[in-house]
């Protein structure tokens, strides 16, 4: 069934393939464990119930997801014994241990303390309930950390010797691997990126509640701190994308010119292509609609200044352009599209429409999934614009791959497509269901429990909402 | 997940060695049941 095809290719797509599953679930769990933690924190300093609320809500639906990541993350390290043999023999002495330090983080602290975070409340108490939230949250920022780190070093090697093995080793100090040139933009890059997913989520889901519901006060609560999120974070991120952008255009400039569509150097000034088609074969941009000189205005900080296109590279060391080209506009678009949510959501709250405006809510509903989107296609910009190499500049994708034949890939690539997309498919289709449902108040939780025989009887639903979780004045402010 | 599960009051109630006994309880059996399936995996790797 796979003779014709190419095991390196069928390798690549895998890897794409599981990756971009794989990711989908991080971007979200990282996010959403630092916002169990602010809701948490929230709940313990001024004893509002709606925060409480919304974290029982939202703590199944993290239960959920950060179980998937780490299903699908599994795959992802046998990959590389499997089908990228050599390059885990090639570069097993400087990535294996902070892969190694990413594994220890997730068991001890995300995982242990979640076994707490999920069925802990009525045994520990509130503080060490919390503690347990926040070192899930830790855990889920130092695993991110590591792996980027990995990532980072394998984009911009720095700190290492090739032994007579063929084999990167560590020369020197370990803090030169781990802290190589392009890892910090990339972390901050990354962890904004997960807030961001995480809050369009939270944003979607408050605002399709609202929608029904417009005094819902749980989901008030929950769309204006998403807005807030969408607001304040948004600007950032283009802020430090555009720093992450200077930084590879420092030590990976082919993939700047595959990201600009810049086949051709402009010696007095670059056009920033706002769209086109990218055309390989003729070496230009068909179609484009460019600004003149900005793109050096952006990447230099001068109109005038020299930009090299592909040209300058040789034709077996360029990264596929198209490819490259359409990721980096789809996320930089979605990036621009979450600030103009995060304005229109300011202006709203300014007039005091943040919880009436119909459009602002449909608005977020349609952005809800933005988030995944934009992090896969900065993800594919990134690894694709660093091809042809595994390790930028030393080893190639072409000399990493095991010695396999398709058929081998090819089968593992096949049952990889139908288990994730019923596995996956089962497990996002349960997180939709319970999004759907709006989030109760312990109280409405009582209320459907066990019959109570004796004792005292509960108050109304409503009355005790007001009387612990605020009124809906406090709600708009 | 049922309410009395998730009743912060209980947890506070309790004696703070009681407390930590329970933190520690839970999450070795969390450790140890993902410790588990580890093993499980590696083994039928290596088999």
């Amino acid at each position: 069934m796979f003779d014709g095809f190419d095991a390196l290719l069928l390798a690549r797509i895998q890897f794409a393939f599981t990756v971009s599953f794989h990711f989908i679930f991080p971007a979200f769990s990282i996010g959403l464990a630092s916002y169990l933690a602010v809701l948490e924190g929230l709940w313990l300093k001024t004893n509002n119930n709606v925060y409480l609320d919304l974290f029982k809500y939202w703590r199944k639906i993290f239960a959920i997801a950060f179980a998937m990541g780490v299903v699908s993350g599994i795959v992802m390290s046998y990959q590389f014994g499997t089908n990228w043999s050599v390059f885990s023999d090639r570069t097993g002495p400087i990535l294996g241990p902070p892969m190694a330090y990413e594994v220890l983080t997730a068991f001890f602290l995300e995982a242990g303390f979640l076994g707490v975070m999920l069925f802990g409340m009525d045994k520990v108490g509130r503080k060490l309930h919390f503690t347990a939230t926040l070192m899930v949250a830790i855990g889920t920022f130092i695993s991110a950390f590591w792996i980027l780190s990995v990532n980072s070093w394998m984009q911009t090697p720095t700190g290492y010797e090739i032994a007579a093995n063929g084999q990167f080793v560590p020369a020197g100090s370990w803090l030169t691997i781990i802290f190589n040139p392009s890892f910090p933009y990339r972390l901050v890059h990354t962890v904004m990126a997960a807030y961001l997913t995480t809050a369009f989520v939270v944003g979607a889901v408050g605002a399709w509640h609202l929608l029904k519901d417009k005094a819902d006060l749980r989901a008030r609560r929950m769309f204006s701190m998403a807005m807030w999120m969408a607001a304040l974070v948004a600007p950032l991120q283009i802020f430090a994308g555009d720093m992450h952008g200077l930084n590879t255009l420092e030590y990976q400039p082919a993939k700047v010119m595959a990201m600009e569509g810049h086949y051709d150097s402009h010696p007095n000034g670059a056009p920033l292509i706002l769209f086109g088609i990218p055309n390989s074969a003729e070496k230009r941009v068909d179609y484009a609609i460019e600004i003149p000189k900005a793109s050096s205005l952006i990447l230099k900080h001068d109109l005038n200044a020299p930009l090299a296109g592909l040209d300058t590279i040789p034709e077996d060391e360029q990264p596929p352009v198209g490819i490259v080209f359409w990721s980096f506009r789809i996320m930089v678009s979605i990036g621009f599209a979450m600030l103009g949510i995060g304005v229109f959501s300011l202006i709203a709250r300014a007039r005091g429409k943040l919880f009436d405006s119909t459009w602002l809510h449909r608005a977020a509903i349609v952005m809800g999934p933005s988030g995944f989107i934009a992090v896969i296609a900065g993800w594919v910009t990134t690894e694709v614009g660093r091809q042809p190499y595994t390790v930028y500049g030393l080893l190639t994708t072409a000399d990493s791959v095991s010695p396999l034949a398709a058929p081998a890939v090819g089968a593992s690539l096949l049952a990889f497509v139908i288990t994730y997309f019923i596995m996956f498919g089962a497990g996002t289709a349960y997180i939709l269901k319970l999004m759907n449902k709006p989030a109760t108040g312990h109280e409405e939780a009582a209320a459907s429990g066990p019959l109570r025989t004796a004792g005292i009887t509960p108050a109304s639903a409503d009355s005790t909402r007001r009387g612990q979780s605020g009124t809906m004045a406090e709600e708009g402010a | 997940m049922a309410q009395g599960h998730d009743d912060p009051n209980r947890g506070d109630a309790r004696p703070l060695a009681h407390k930590l006994g329970w933190m520690a309880a839970i999450w070795l059996m969390s450790v140890g049941v993902i410790g588990v399936v580890a093993y499980v995996i590696r083994w039928w790797i290596n088999a």
